[in-house]
């Protein structure tokens, strides 16, 4: 315990620079700002937000970046609190009863207890960081290659189940990210693979052209074909802040979303995206009145939000100590921490503690800038809401294009961002989802040279991942969850959660 | 007669097909390797199987398993953003920021349903001007702005 206060006392000797607390406030002011926009999820944020950080030294550019992604997600619930469009999956649940609360006047009121649901979700989440990321660490550190492949199996099995709509064609999504991640030059001989003879293919797929053009292009695309139908709620907000009454029937709820949030992220697959559903649904079953659920309860927007942030934030843990990103946004922050030269992984903690503890203290202190900033700047955010689509989107090309050249300054990057927007809209139209196959072209490379290794280690047998012990367990859970999703009753309860 | 019931599958899984099949002839000439010490071959090849066999499988399925019908494409909407983004890749090195970006603009704004001409060149000019301020100025990014003499 001591050394987790002493641990993060350092911390916010790095995160309390001025210099970091500055970028801390630019990332979550910016981060806000675009994920505020309707039909911008924080995938597509942090990607076209990406080039900010470039000229930034390691430490910087994570704090920025982590600040950009919770300034991301916070913008994406008020745009589903006032606008009725949530800007990705878990913040659907937002709109539930947030949206009628500010059809019924109280938009304020359900910003606010977002707002400090969250507050509190983040602060609670991030001590989990700091006292679980050391653990496990230790454990990461006794990781062979075995294991690595076995956790890796899992994390994409548990991607393909929480993946919403078909479990099948999210394994195809799974084959073909991992394909795409063997393009490039083979990492024992140098031979290149699948290039098509394009030198710029060489290093492999530029991940953030992947990831612009599947979630931000393949977006615009689809947005552009529909009219504008955005009912924004008009009048003046106020009364941000909850009154005691409200704090003391929301706390509960609170305290039980941050459990389940805080404890579904560190699950290997996208686990914190089923933590609003699961939150939601706690607060209407033990509501005495579960009628009101759907009308603009409090607890269905504080409950859902606070497991939402908790997920969010302990959804760094398997990334942080594992090097394993649970989900596509923890694959993106994969690619970004390669861009500066840091391969994430249990050294990070070891070989660079600064970096490590500077990001834990400065989530702290970007969740508790994200209250304090957006309390009074809901205005601006409302007025935002109004910018019509046919002016942002041409902004959002344009900054999307300049990112993804200024990664190295490769036409050929960007020429990949239409493909991949082509197929990413393909995708769409098809109903095949794109955030596995994200996961899985970010751990290809990984899992690729992992069970090369194990091979060579076995000499070729496969039994090495069935006689260690840990290696197995990972194995049987990820059969277990494969065998659960084909149990009919399960499968509804999917199918619920994810179109209820 | 068989008939296709969910047709986004079976097109999905012809387009998985194709794909494994261009992996498969891309990847012929790499060494396969064995278990023991893979080559640069053999993933890639045991994903374009997976991936056919699992195109195969959807295709199959999309006869017996009822789906929800294509929905149309709007491939002018498409093609106008695919077209932006080109001629910002093409026009970035020769022409500069200025001129690529207007023309990004240009063509992105084509693509909305509602454009306002007069609208688009005001808010156009401003974005630029914003562009170049913040991405040159500001962060410092190596970009040329004008054609280069």
């Amino acid at each position: 315990m001591y050394d987790v206060l002493g641990n993060l006392l350092m911390g916010f000797g790095v995160a309390l620079s001025w210099t970091n607390l500055a970028l801390c406030l630019v990332g979550a002011l910016v981060g806000t700002l675009i994920g505020v926009l309707p039909g911008i999820g924080p995938i597509a944020t942090i990607a076209m937000l990406l080039p900010l950080t470039f000229k930034l030294d390691a430490t910087g550019a994570l704090i920025m970046l982590a600040g950009i992604y919770y300034g991301a997600q916070y913008g994406g619930s008020t745009t589903a609190i006032l606008v009725n469009m949530p800007g990705e999956v878990t913040s659907v649940v937002t709109t539930l009863d947030g949206h009628q609360m500010a059809k019924q006047g109280h938009a304020g009121k359900a910003l606010g207890l977002a707002a400090l649901g969250s507050f509190f979700a983040g602060c609670v989440a991030t001590l989990v960081i700091a006292i679980l990321g050391p653990v496990l660490t230790g454990i990461a550190q006794k990781f062979g290659p075995p294991e690595y492949c076995a956790l890796m199996v899992l994390g994409l099995v548990a991607a393909t189940v929480l993946a919403s709509g078909s479990v099948f064609k999210a394994i195809t999504m799974i084959f073909v990210g991992l394909l795409l991640g063997t393009v490039g030059a083979d990492i024992e001989t140098g031979a290149p693979r699948l290039t098509f003879g394009i030198p710029e293919l060489a290093e492999g797929i530029n991940f953030t052209s992947l990831a612009i053009g599947l979630f931000g292009i393949a977006e615009i695309i689809r947005n552009l074909e529909r009219p504008e139908a955005r009912e924004v709620v008009h009048a003046r907000i106020t009364g941000l802040l909850p009154n005691w009454a409200d704090i003391k029937s929301c706390f509960p709820a609170v305290l039980r979303g941050t459990g389940l949030g805080a404890v579904l992220g560190i699950l290997p697959g996208n686990g914190a995206v089923l933590a609003p559903y699961a939150s939601y649904t706690l607060e209407k079953k033990l509501a005495k009145d579960p009628s009101r659920f759907g009308r603009g309860a409090m607890e269905g927007v504080a409950g859902p939000e606070s497991a939402n942030n908790a997920g969010a934030q302990t959804s760094f843990i398997p990334l942080l100590t594992l090097g394993i990103p649970p989900n596509a946004v923890m694959a993106l922050m994969v690619g970004a921490m390669t861009i500066q030269g840091i391969i994430p992984g249990p050294e990070v903690m070891t070989k660079n503690p600064q970096l490590f503890w500077g990001m834990i203290a400065s989530m702290l202190v970007g969740n508790l800038m994200l209250v304090v900033i957006n309390m009074p700047l809901i205005g601006l955010w409302v007025r935002l809401l109004k910018v019509p689509y046919r002016m942002l989107f041409p902004a959002i090309l344009l900054f999307c294009c300049i990112g993804v050249y200024s990664v190295s300054s490769s036409y050929v990057d960007v020429l990949l961002v239409a493909v991949f927007g082509v197929v990413g809209y393909a995708l769409i139209k098809l109903e095949f989802e794109a955030a596995p196959l994200l996961l899985a072209f970010v751990l290809g490379p990984l899992l690729e040279e992992k069970l090369r290794q194990s091979f060579l280690i076995s000499r070729g047998d496969p039994m090495i991942f069935v006689q260690r012990p840990i290696s197995l367990g990972l194995l049987i859970v990820s059969a277990l969850l494969l065998c659960l999703i084909l149990l009919p009753s399960v499968r509804h309860t999917r199918e619920e959660a994810f179109h209820g | 007669m068989l008939r296709v019931h969910s047709p986004k599958n079976f097109v999905g899984g012809l387009l998985l097909i194709a794909l494994a099949l261009i992996a498969f002839w891309q990847g012929q000439d790499l060494p396969f390797g064995r278990a023991m010490k893979m080559g640069p071959g053999y993933f890639p090849r045991v994903l374009s199987v997976l991936i056919c066999g699992s195109g195969v499988i959807l295709v199959a399925m999309s006869f017996y398993v009822r789906g929800a019908a294509l929905e149309r494409w709007s491939l002018w909407r498409m093609g106008l953003v695919l077209a932006a983004i080109a001629a910002f890749a093409y026009g970035i090195r020769p022409l500069g920021l200025v001129p690529t970006g207007a023309l990004l603009v240009a063509a992105a704004s084509v693509a909305a349903p509602d454009v306002r001409w007069r609208e688009s060149l005001v808010f156009g000019a401003c974005l630029l001007l914003f562009t170049v301020l913040l991405f040159v100025y500001a962060i410092g990014l190596p970009l040329q702005l004008w054609p280069a003499p």
